[in-house]
C-alpha cells in the first residue's frame, strides 16, 4: 500500500466544567470562565473532574477499547503563549483506553490509543489602528477536556480519513459524550505517499479540511518524490483559505517534550466492576441497533442507517413504531429529516414529540390526509410541533367528506363536456383527466378513490 | 503580648538580620511568619525570586486559611532561597543572617522562618517548606526545633512549586509542643490537593513506651564534622538514659538516594518554572524593537531568573529528555523505591532512626562563597533520604559545637508523625 493517512483526533467530551478545575467550558465572553488553576498561577493545583473521565470513558467503551486499571496524567512541556503552564497535562506513557475499534464502510478502523488530555487557550490574531500585529489570549479554553484518539496509518485515501471523522462525531454525538452544536473536533493528519517519509498536518479544524489537507500532501510529496529528492519528515500547517500545507518545523528542530508523570495528580485508577457499571448503562451500539431495526421492523438498511444520525430520533422511531405501522413510519420520518436539514436543525432540538408523529401517521394512513398535504403539514409541524390533527385542519389540508367531493365531481362534469363525451366513447385517459380536474378544484384534499368511485358511478348513469 | 508587639519585634529583628522578605503589618489577630513561597492573599508572594517581584496572589494557600480560621494573622514573607534552592539561604537576593553569629548563614531553604524562631522572644512557631531538607537544615543550624511531615499530610494547595512529589508544608518552633499545635491547625485532607489524604494531626499523650532508636551505619560513615558528631554521640547517650536502646541499622542506597533525589527534583523543578515568562504575572520587561514569543520569554527568565535557579533548569530539563529520560529519571525512581524498601526493612528493627541533623554547624557567608555546586548539594546528604522517602522527620537542638547550635533528627515510619512529637518531648525539645 504506497498511501498511509492517520489520524490524532482531538474530541471535546461533553462537560459541565473543565478537566482540572470547576470553571464552565464554552464561556462566550473572553477570559470570564477562568481561575488560579487554569491560569497556571504559582501555587494552584489541578484536580481530576470525575465527569470528564466518566465521559470520555463511555466514548472509549464505544470504541471498543481496553481500559487499563490505572493510567497516569504527564506533563508535556513547550513554551507557546495559549499554554498557561508552558506545560500541558496530557497522558504519555500509560493512556486511559487502548486498542479499539471503529467499523467505517464496512472497514474496521483500528483505534491505538485514547488519551484524556487539557485543552490550551485560545489565541486571537489582531492589528491595532498604528498598523502593529498583537495576538490577545482568551483563557477560556484554557484546560477544556479532550480526548485525543489515536489511529495507525490505515486510511487509503483522503475520503476514508474525513468517513472515520464524521462517523466518530456521529457515534459520540449518538451516546450522548459529544455535544455537537458547542463542542469541539480537530484532527492531526499524518501522510505519506511511497517513497516518501511521513509528514504531520497540524490542527486541522474541519472534517472536510482534513480531506483537503492530505489531498495537498499528496500532490506535494509525489512531486518531490517525481523530482528525485529525498522528501523531509516534517510537521507541517494548513492554512484554510487556500487549502495548502507549510513547513511549521522540520525533524531536527522537532519539540522535546521532555514529558515525566504529573506529580499533582494521583494515579487514575478505575476498577472493572465500576468499568461494567457504565458498560452496562451504555445505548445498545448503533450498528447493532441497525441491524435490529432492518429485521424487527422489515425496514431498509438506508433508512435505519438515517434513523440512527441521532439517538433521540431512532429513540422516537421505535416508540411511534409501537402504535403505527413501522415502515411508514420509517418513511415520513425520512421527510421529517429533509425538513430538519433544509432548516438546519437538529432533531433532538426541534420539540417534535412522539405523539405528534403518531397523530400524523393515523391521518395518513386513513387518507384524511393526502401523501402531498402530508409532507405540506410536516413541514409546519417539524418548525412548530402541535397536535397534527388540528394542523392539517387550520392549513385546510384535511380530506373532504363524500359529499364535498360530489359537489365537485359534478361541476368537473359541466366545465369539461368533451371529455365527458370521450369518456362514453370508452376513451380511458379522459376518465384520468376527469379524476385530475377533481383532485385540482380540491385543491389536493379529495380522495383518489371517493373521485373515482363518484366519476364512475355518474358517468354510468 | 499583643499583636503590635509582635509586629514591632519582628521590625526591629529584621532591621539585623534581614529574616523577611515582605513584612506585612497585621492589625489583629496572632501574627505568624510564613515562608515565602506559600500563597497569602493580598501579600507579595515571591519565593525568593525576582522573577515574582510585586506578584500578590490572589489566594490563600489552604494552610494560611486554616490558621486564619483559628485568629492568625500573617506576619510577613520569610527569606528563602530563590524556589527553595539551596542550603543555606543564600542563593537571593534577600539573605536571612544567623542570630547565634551574624557571619553565619541560617541554613536553608526556610532560613528567614528558622533565624526568626530563634531570634524571637514572642513567636512560638512560624510556617516553612522542605523539598529534600529545607525545614530541618536552617532548624540545626538555628538551633530551634522544625517539624516535617509525611508526605501528603498538610495541603501543598498555595504552595509555590519546587519539586510535587518532595515538597512539605511543615513548621519551624521554639518546642516540639508548639510544633505539634501548629501541625494540629494546619494537616489533613484537602479537596484541594489530590496529593493530601493524610488524616489530621492529633498532639498525642506522653510516650509510654521505651523506644528502640535505629542508626544508620551509611549515614555515619558520611562526612560529619567531628565536634557534630561528639554532641550526636552525647545524645544518643542521653537517649539511653531515657531506657532507650540504641542499635545500629542499615540503609544501603543511601550512596545513590543524593543523586537520585536532585535528579527528580530538578525534574520536577524545570516544568514547574516554565510558567515563569513575564506573560501574565511577576516581573516582565517590554520587548526593545519588538520580537516574538520566544525572544519575549528568553529575554525575561534571562534576566530575572538567579545563577542557580538557571542552574537547575537546565539540569532538570537534561535528566528528562528523550534518550536521557530512562537513564537518569528513570533510575532515580527506582532508587526512590529502593530506599523506601531499606526503610521498611530498618523500621522492622526500630521505632525510631536517628542521626545528625546536618554534618557541619552554620558555615559562614566566606565559606559558602567558596563552595562548589556539588559540595553545596553534598551538604543535604543526611537530611534528603528521609525526604525522598516521603517520611516525617523532625530536628531538635541537641548542644553545641563551636559555640553554634547541633541538631539531633529523628525520623518515623510514613504517617506515625504523632509518634515524632512524642519522642521529641521525652527527650526534652
Amino acid at each position: 500500500m504506497a498511501l498511509k493517512i492517520g489520524l490524532e483526533v482531538h474530541l471535546q467530551p461533553r462537560t459541565q466544567s473543565k478537566l482540572f478545575c470547576s470553571c464552565a467550558v464554552n464561556a462566550e465572553q473572553p477570559n470570564t470562565a477562568v481561575c488560579p488553576t487554569c491560569l497556571g498561577m504559582p501555587g494552584a493545583k489541578p484536580r481530576l473532574n470525575r465527569g470528564a473521565f466518566d465521559a470520555a470513558l463511555k466514548l472509549a467503551l464505544a470504541l471498543n477499547c481496553a481500559i487499563p486499571p490505572k493510567s497516569i496524567f504527564a506533563r508535556k512541556t513547550y513554551f507557546y503563549p495559549d499554554l498557561a503552564k508552558d506545560f500541558q497535562i496530557t497522558q504519555f506513557e500509560q493512556p486511559f483506553a487502548m486498542d479499539g475499534k471503529l467499523t467505517v464502510k464496512e472497514k474496521v478502523i483500528p483505534i491505538t490509543r485514547i488519551q484524556l488530555e487539557e485543552d490550551p487557550a485560545s489565541l486571537k490574531h489582531a492589528r491595532s489602528k498604528d498598523g502593529m500585529d498583537y495576538v490577545q489570549i482568551d483563557y477560556n479554553r484554557s484546560g477544556t477536556p479532550l480526548c485525543e484518539i489515536v489511529t495507525p496509518p490505515v486510511f487509503g485515501s483522503p475520503e476514508e480519513a474525513r468517513q472515520f471523522l464524521e462517523e466518530l462525531m456521529r457515534l459520540a454525538d449518538y451516546i450522548g459524550v459529544f455535544d455537537a452544536q458547542a463542542g469541539k473536533i480537530r484532527a492531526d493528519v499524518n501522510v505519506s505517499v511511497d517513497k516518501h517519509v511521513r509528514v504531520e498536518v497540524k490542527n486541522v479544524t474541519s472534517f472536510r479540511d482534513v480531506e483537503r489537507a492530505a489531498q495537498f500532501e499528496i500532490i506535494r510529496q509525489e512531486s518531490v518524490v517525481a523530482r528525485g529528492e529525498p522528501g523531509e519528515q516534517e510537521t507541517r500547517s494548513f492554512d484554510a483559505k487556500t487549502g495548502t500545507t507549510d513547513t511549521m518545523r522540520t525533524k531536527e528542530t522537532e519539540e522535546e517534550y521532555g514529558q515525566i508523570p504529573e506529580p499533582d495528580l494521583v494515579p487514575l485508577t478505575i476498577t472493572e466492576k465500576e468499568v461494567n457499571v457504565i458498560a452496562a448503562a451504555m445505548p445498545e451500539p448503533p450498528h447493532q441497533r441497525i441491524a435490529r431495526f432492518v429485521k424487527q421492523y422489515a425496514i431498509t438498511q438506508e433508512q435505519a442507517e438515517s434513523l440512527m444520525s441521532e439517538r433521540a430520533l431512532a429513540d422516537q422511531f421505535e416508540d411511534v413504531a409501537k402504535s403505527a405501522d413501522a415502515k411508514l413510519a420509517a418513511t415520513w420520518y425520512a421527510y421529517v429529516q429533509k425538513v430538519l436539514n433544509f432548516n438546519s436543525m437538529r432533531f433532538d432540538r426541534s420539540g417534535l414529540e412522539a405523539g405528534h408523529v403518531a397523530e400524523f401517521l393515523k391521518l395518513i394512513a386513513g387518507n384524511e390526509v393526502s401523501k402531498r398535504g402530508g409532507e405540506l403539514l410536516l413541514r409546519e409541524l417539524v418548525v412548530k410541533p402541535q397536535p397534527a390533527r388540528s394542523l392539517a385542519q387550520k392549513l385546510g389540508l384535511l380530506a373532504l367528506s363524500r359529499d364535498e367531493t360530489g359537489k365537485l365531481v359534478e361541476q368537473a362534469l359541466r366545465d369539461n363536456p368533451q371529455a365527458v363525451a370521450d369518456v362514453k366513447a370508452g376513451k380511458e385517459k379522459a376518465l384520468q383527466f376527469l379524476v385530475g380536474q377533481v383532485i385540482r378544484l380540491s385543491r389536493g384534499r379529495a380522495k383518489e378513490q371517493d373521485v373515482l368511485a363518484l366519476l364512475k358511478k355518474a358517468l354510468d348513469q | 503580648m499583643s499583636t503590635a508587639d509582635i509586629v514591632q519585634e519582628a521590625q526591629e529583628l529584621n532591621k539585623k538580620f534581614s529574616f523577611f522578605i515582605t513584612l506585612a503589618d497585621p492589625k489583629d489577630g496572632i501574627p505568624v511568619a510564613v515562608k515565602d513561597n506559600i500563597c497569602t492573599q493580598g501579600i507579595q508572594t515571591t519565593a525568593g525570586s525576582k522573577i515574582l517581584q510585586g506578584y500578590v496572589p490572589p489566594f490563600d494557600a489552604t494552610v494560611i486559611s486554616r490558621l486564619k480560621a483559628k485568629g492568625y494573622s500573617v506576619l510577613g514573607k520569610t527569606a528563602m532561597d530563590e524556589f527553595g534552592f539551596g542550603t543555606f539561604s543564600a542563593n537571593t537576593s534577600v539573605i536571612p543572617k544567623n542570630p547565634h553569629d551574624p557571619k553565619r548563614c541560617c541554613g536553608g531553604s526556610s532560613g528567614g522562618s528558622a533565624g526568626y524562631i530563634a531570634a524571637s522572644k514572642h513567636a512560638r512557631f512560624a510556617l516553612a517548606q522542605s523539598t529534600g531538607g529545607s525545614i530541618s537544615a536552617p532548624a540545626a543550624f538555628c538551633g530551634v526545633v522544625g517539624f516535617t511531615p509525611t508526605y501528603g499530610r498538610v495541603s501543598r494547595y498555595g504552595l509555590v512549586d519546587y519539586a510535587n512529589s518532595l515538597d512539605k508544608i511543615g513548621v519551624i518552633a521554639k518546642t516540639v509542643r508548639d510544633a505539634a499545635e501548629a501541625m494540629g491547625i494546619i494537616a489533613g485532607k484537602d479537596e484541594h490537593d489530590e496529593t493530601c489524604q493524610g488524616e489530621p494531626f492529633t498532639i498525642p499523650a506522653k510516650l509510654a513506651k521505651k523506644l528502640t532508636i535505629g542508626v544508620p551505619k551509611e549515614w555515619l560513615a558520611q562526612k560529619i564534622d567531628p565536634e557534630v558528631r561528639k554532641q550526636f554521640d552525647a545524645a544518643l547517650e542521653q537517649c539511653k538514659k531515657l531506657g532507650w536502646t540504641v542499635k545500629d541499622v542499615s540503609i544501603p542506597s543511601t550512596d545513590y538516594a543524593l543523586s537520585a533525589y536532585y535528579v527528580i527534583a530538578l525534574a520536577e523543578a524545570s516544568t514547574n518554572l516554565a510558567k515563569y515568562c513575564g506573560l501574565r504575572y511577576g516581573a516582565t520587561i517590554q520587548l526593545e524593537g519588538g520580537g516574538d514569543y520566544t525572544a519575549f520569554f528568553s529575554k525575561v527568565r534571562g534576566e530575572f531568573f538567579g545563577q542557580e535557579a538557571k542552574r537547575r533548569i537546565l539540569l532538570g530539563t537534561y535528566v528528562r529528555m528523550a534518550g536521557y529520560r530512562d537513564k537518569y529519571y528513570g533510575q532515580a525512581l527506582k532508587v526512590r523505591q529502593l530506599l523506601l524498601n531499606d526503610f521498611a526493612k530498618a523500621f522492622r528493627g526500630c521505632d525510631i532512626i536517628a542521626a545528625p541533623t546536618m554534618p557541619i554547624i552554620a558555615p559562614t557567608f566566606d565559606d559558602i562563597a567558596k563552595l562548589s555546586p556539588l559540595e553545596e548539594y553534598a551538604m543535604d546528604t543526611l537530611t534528603v533520604p528521609a525526604n525522598l522517602a516521603g517520611l516525617p522527620h523532625l530536628s531538635v537542638p541537641c548542644g553545641r559545637a563551636k559555640g553554634m547550635p547541633v541538631g539531633l533528627h529523628f525520623i518515623a515510619p510514613q504517617g506515625k508523625d504523632e509518634l515524632l512529637v512524642q519522642a521529641g518531648e521525652a527527650y526534652g525539645a
